[in-house]
């Protein structure tokens, strides 16, 4: 029998070949991978004021829209929350626990001043009045499903015995996704007179109600003074 | 055993074994002792300052969206926001922009009044005082290639790590109130490396290059836009 082993070894190298063919075909290359895709999607250039949903205050104007099914697939690489689904909350129907929306947030700061746009402290006020701060970066993050296919992973997994993975794979998405979502996410930035700044705007889908507003903090850049910028949310897709 | 194997297919077997029992790890705090500092020693400058007036520096306003990767922070020596109260203290200190600098234990809000920055600067002697929000301090890993290993056993990918800092500093004049200089500072340092060769060392050399020209922006232009009050 141990006279067997290079034939026996010949015959396991090339299962592994074969599965690994298999497992390749369902782990595209990098530049054809969905997340790595969205990763090299810039957000589409806007004025607030180009979005029917805006709000004017002191000649800087806040805009938002929600970011339907395609939007999604485009920019995020997945949907994470259908249109179907932001179609029933906003007709106040519909479970949505632990689900998160997603808007498109452009301000335009048309007054002769700078101005701090805080869009990390973003907030949804509701109709009780009630503050619900966007989601946490990791509980989006968590809305991807970046692990690889189960059809590639069962049989990396089964041919080798559980001892190949696909590990590295999963890396690489969840590398894309995080890359992706710190570049596109709300921040905290600095914008100039005369300029705009889009971003993606993540919220608890609960929060979602024809009353509902969004609540952003600016800062003069000549004086400490502070403002709320407030716009009611989008009552339909675009 | 051994004899029956002819040598070339033994050393096969064993690269073969070898390489699908290194998997890829995951990207982790390393132990405390470990973990590598982001300390550094700023080159120091002689010249006459541009501010007369003592400079009293806030802790830095931690306001970015997300940890240094995934849940963790603790990838440093010290916490990351204490690393950078020494260093902002540090790097002002030797740019010589200023001619007396004292460092303020105690923060303020995150969203600070001109009442509340005056009675900060008061209480500490200073006639002007910085505000530092930091808005990105993190890590991220773009892939640029994915490739089978291990005799087509295992996948792995090659990264471009990316260390971002962003942070909107603001020197505000205790008396009038006015901010005299506001910039947002962004800096990125990125490093070529597969997935398990992540070493303390290549992110402790990303933090400083990142830190250090960061640092010299914040210098370059309270030099040239900050503002002075005519006595």
């Amino acid at each position: 029998m141990i006279l067997n082993i290079n034939k026996t070894f010949i015959i396991f190298a090339s299962i592994f070949y074969i599965q690994n063919s298999f497992a390749q075909y369902n782990m595209p290359p990098v530049e054809d991978d969905k997340f790595f895709d969205a990763l090299n999607q810039e957000l589409e250039f806007f004025e607030a004021d180009w979005i029917d949903n805006h709000s004017i205050t002191r000649d800087i104007i806040l805009g938002a829209s929600w970011m339907n099914q395609d939007d999604q697939e485009n920019y995020l690489g997945q949907i994470i929350f259908s249109d179907k689904k932001l179609n029933k909350k906003l007709n106040n129907k519909g479970n949505v626990k632990n689900e998160i929306a997603v808007l498109l947030v452009v301000i335009t700061n048309n007054s002769k001043y700078r101005i701090i746009f805080d869009g990390s402290s973003t907030s949804i006020i509701n109709a009780e009045k009630n503050k619900i701060q966007k989601s946490e970066f990791e509980d989006v993050i968590k809305k991807f499903n970046f692990k690889a296919g189960r059809f590639g992973k069962a049989i990396s997994e089964i041919s080798t015995l559980g001892i190949a993975s696909s590990k590295g794979y999963d890396e690489m998405r969840i590398g894309s996704i995080r890359s992706n979502l710190l570049k596109k996410s709300i921040k905290k930035i600095i914008v100039e007179p005369g300029k705009s700044s889009s971003s993606l705007l993540f919220i608890p889908a609960s929060s979602i109600n024809t009353n509902s507003v969004i609540s952003i903090p600016i800062q003069n850049l000549k004086r400490l003074i502070y403002l709320d910028l407030q716009l009611n949310l989008p009552t339909e897709i675009s | 055993m051994y004899k029956y194997l002819k040598k070339p297919t033994f050393f096969l077997i064993s690269i073969f074994f070898f390489s699908i029992c290194v998997q890829s790890q995951s990207i982790e705090p390393a132990s405390k002792a470990k973990r590598p500092s982001f300390m550094y020693k700023p080159d120091l400058v002689r010249r006459s300052a541009k501010y007369e007036q003592k400079l009293g520096i806030l802790p830095v306003i931690d306001s970015r969206i997300s940890m240094f990767y995934g849940e963790e922070d603790d990838f440093y020596r010290d916490p990351i926001i204490t690393g950078l109260n020494r260093i902002f203290n540090l790097e002002l200190r030797y740019s010589g922009l200023f001619s007396e600098i004292t460092s303020i234990k105690k923060g303020s809000s995150e969203s600070p009044d001109i009442k509340e920055i005056q009675s900060i600067g008061k209480l500490n002697g200073a006639n002007l005082v910085l505000i530092t929000h930091l808005t990105e301090f993190n890590f991220s890993r773009t892939p640029v290639d994915i490739y089978a290993k291990g005799l087509g056993a295992r996948i792995e990918a090659d990264f471009a790590n990316s260390l971002k800092v962003s942070f909107i500093s603001q020197l505000i004049d205790i008396d009038t109130g006015l901010i005299l200089f506001a910039e947002e500072i962004n800096r990125e340092s990125i490093e070529y490396a597969r997935s398990r060769s992540f070493k303390s060392d290549l992110l402790e050399k990303m933090t400083k290059d990142v830190l250090k020209q960061s640092f010299s922006d914040l210098k370059i232009l309270i030099q040239e836009n900050g503002l002075r009050i005519k006595s």
